[in-house]
């Protein structure tokens, strides 16, 4: 007889299916059909996706500084760093528009900025 | 201020809305126009279909955002952007404006609150006019 020892009983996590992907957004289509896109799509390009993607991650990881700092103000952010912050995002943005930081991050080749609203308390 | 008439369609009641005018903020030369976006108080974000943001090559400003529209809840996710719009050509803003796929949102644009509350807009029901404020705030 021969044990087939690729499944492990014992692992209760064996079971569980993999996360689905979490850019995966399920919808309806404006006619009310069930749609399904990727976030990616809605991104200029690879250098854009990544660019947010890591000032998302670094801006969870310096939330509780930004939280004693910035709570409910919009931050231009990268990096760990806070370039300018309003209350009023269209304020903070027309404040710094024509600065080289913005130039080159929002021209033709740029990837983007990262302009977020510090949350008053950790969730 | 500017007059606007709604638009009239034979099973639904009228609608405020009206032709928009677009730029790209970082290059005025990449525009666009587009002939339906619906002014509605109820919204307090812009929503845009995704090929305007493409044809204008504007960049993006933040994070992934959560979107709730047509007034039952649906929900879906978007990406913000920055563009410069008008309302007559002449007086525009640089505003967020945030965008999901086409086949959501359909031939339409929905300006919200984070524009609507820059003007004084005077909605005329009876006499089917709404007006807008040359007062940019």
């Amino acid at each position: 007889m021969v044990l087939d020892t690729s499944i492990n009983f014992q692992d209760p996590q064996a079971a569980i299916a993999p996360d689905p992907d979490p850019g995966l957004i399920h919808t309806v289509d404006k006619n009310g059909n069930p749609f399904t896109y990727h976030i990616r799509d809605l991104f200029p390009d690879q250098a854009s996706y990544d660019y947010i993607s890591r000032q998302q991650k670094a801006f969870d990881r310096c939330l509780p500084e930004l939280i004693q700092k910035y709570a409910g103000k919009y931050v231009l952010f990268e990096d760990g760093v806070v370039v300018d912050s309003d209350e009023d995002e269209d304020v903070l943005l027309d404040r710094v528009w024509e600065t080289d930081f913005i130039n080159e991050r929002m021209g033709a080749n740029g990837h983007g900025i990262y302009c977020h609203l510090v949350p008053s308390e950790l969730k | 201020m500017t007059d606007f008439p709604y638009t009239r369609f034979d099973n639904i009641s009228p609608i405020p809305a009206l032709s928009i005018y677009l730029q790209n903020p970082k290059n005025s030369l990449l525009s666009a126009s587009f002939d339906f976006a619906i002014l509605d108080i109820g919204s307090d974000i812009t929503i845009f279909p995704y090929s305007i943001i493409s044809k204008l090559q504007v960049r993006l400003t933040d994070a992934v955002k959560s979107v709730t529209f047509r007034g039952l809840g649906q929900k879906t996710k978007g990406m913000p952007f920055r563009v410069r719009l008008s309302f007559d050509r002449e007086h525009y803003i640089n505003t967020r404006v945030i965008a999901v796929p086409d086949d959501i949102l359909g031939n339409e644009i929905i300006i919200g609150r984070n524009i609507l509350n820059r003007y004084i807009i005077t909605f005329n029901g009876p006499k089917l006019v709404f007006s807008i404020s040359n007062v940019i705030i």
